[in-house]
């Protein structure tokens, strides 16, 4: 019985016992095809909303049919503001996301001044809901709140998006 | 035909009637306590509402705008509280109720289980709970008309 349970045989137990829990899953990177965060004016002072929406084929963004994500979640956000410098004052970022079956949830936040062309990339939350169900429903909707600094806006603001995610598959 | 034109519009009609009655929660509403002002937005077919406006937008200890220092996650405690989405992933039920969604308190960092009932076209009654609804506490929120 003593023999059982010697060091080596214990090390050897946990390491057949790990290998079993991990299964044949592996994790890969994603990047999002260039979104488009939108913001459909009139804007006014304070905390505005822009969204976009990816809408994508599970089977096509693995690159195998039978592939299935088991955990979800994202390591990168980058946000570039277009237009014009006629554009209103504008700085911070909250950043979340949801889908038809995830609670929406914070991701990102950046809190320096927001400017047209320059690209910004936002502080990802170290506690994240986990993803996996959202990518199952094959399309996230990714909401950027700012802070427009000028009293009103007539026009839309729009920004270009990139997010990066990292995904454990089985 | 006939009838299936009949049924088509039938079912596009009880669609919109019923995307109408969703969007009745769309706008500024403001809590009983009168602290802040919440905006209520669809964002494709969920409804959130997001703070616009606070009665005391800056921490009277620091003199700067108040941010979401009780967090669980340190990462985020400097989220700002003006433009703070505290009503998510609400869907509307019919009958003028909205449920599946959460409320945020600020002042505890807690996060709620609540439903919404729209008691008339300016009064909400929004329940935040824990596990058992009859547990829970209401609040009565009212519209803000914005010109």
């Amino acid at each position: 019985m003593r023999n059982y349970l010697s060091i080596p045989f214990l090390l050897f137990a946990l390491i057949v016992g790990f290998s079993a829990c991990t299964g044949s899953g592996s994790t890969q990177q994603l990047e999002s095809p260039e979104l488009q965060l939108s913001a459909e004016g009139p804007l006014y002072a304070g905390a505005n909303s822009s969204t976009a929406t990816w809408e994508f084929d599970l089977a096509e963004v693995l690159g195998n049919a039978e592939k299935e994500v088991s955990e979800a979640r994202i390591t990168s956000v980058k946000v570039q503001l277009t237009g014009a410098d006629s554009l209103p004052a504008m700085e911070k970022m909250v950043f979340e996301v949801t889908s038809k079956n995830t609670p929406m949830t914070r991701i990102g936040l950046y809190e320096g001044k927001i400017t047209p062309g320059q690209p910004f990339t936002l502080t990802i939350a170290e506690e994240q809901e986990d993803l996996a169900a959202a990518f199952a429903d094959g399309k996230l909707t990714f909401v950027g709140d700012f802070d427009m600094i000028d009293e009103e806006y007539l026009g839309n603001v729009a920004f270009k998006l990139k997010v990066k995610f990292e995904l454990a598959t089985n | 035909m006939k009838k299936l034109i009949a049924v088509c519009a039938f079912l596009f009609a009880c669609t919109y009637a019923m995307a109408q009655d969703a969007n009745a929660i769309v706008g500024v509403w403001e809590p009983g306590n009168g602290k802040a002002r919440v905006k209520i937005d669809n964002i494709d077919g969920k409804f959130y509402g997001r703070i616009v406006w606070l009665k005391e937008p800056n921490d009277p200890k620091t003199g700067k705008p108040k941010t979401d220092v009780n967090n669980s996650d340190a990462s985020m405690k400097n989220v700002p509280l003006r433009g703070y989405r505290m009503l998510k992933d609400f869907q509307y039920k019919g009958k003028g109720v909205w449920e599946d969604g959460t409320i945020y308190d600020p002042e505890s960092g807690n996060t709620y289980t609540s439903v919404i009932t729209m008691k008339d076209a300016n009064t909400l009654d929004i329940r935040g709970y824990v596990g058992v609804k009859t547990f829970g506490r209401s609040d009565t929120w009212r519209k803000l008309k914005v010109n």
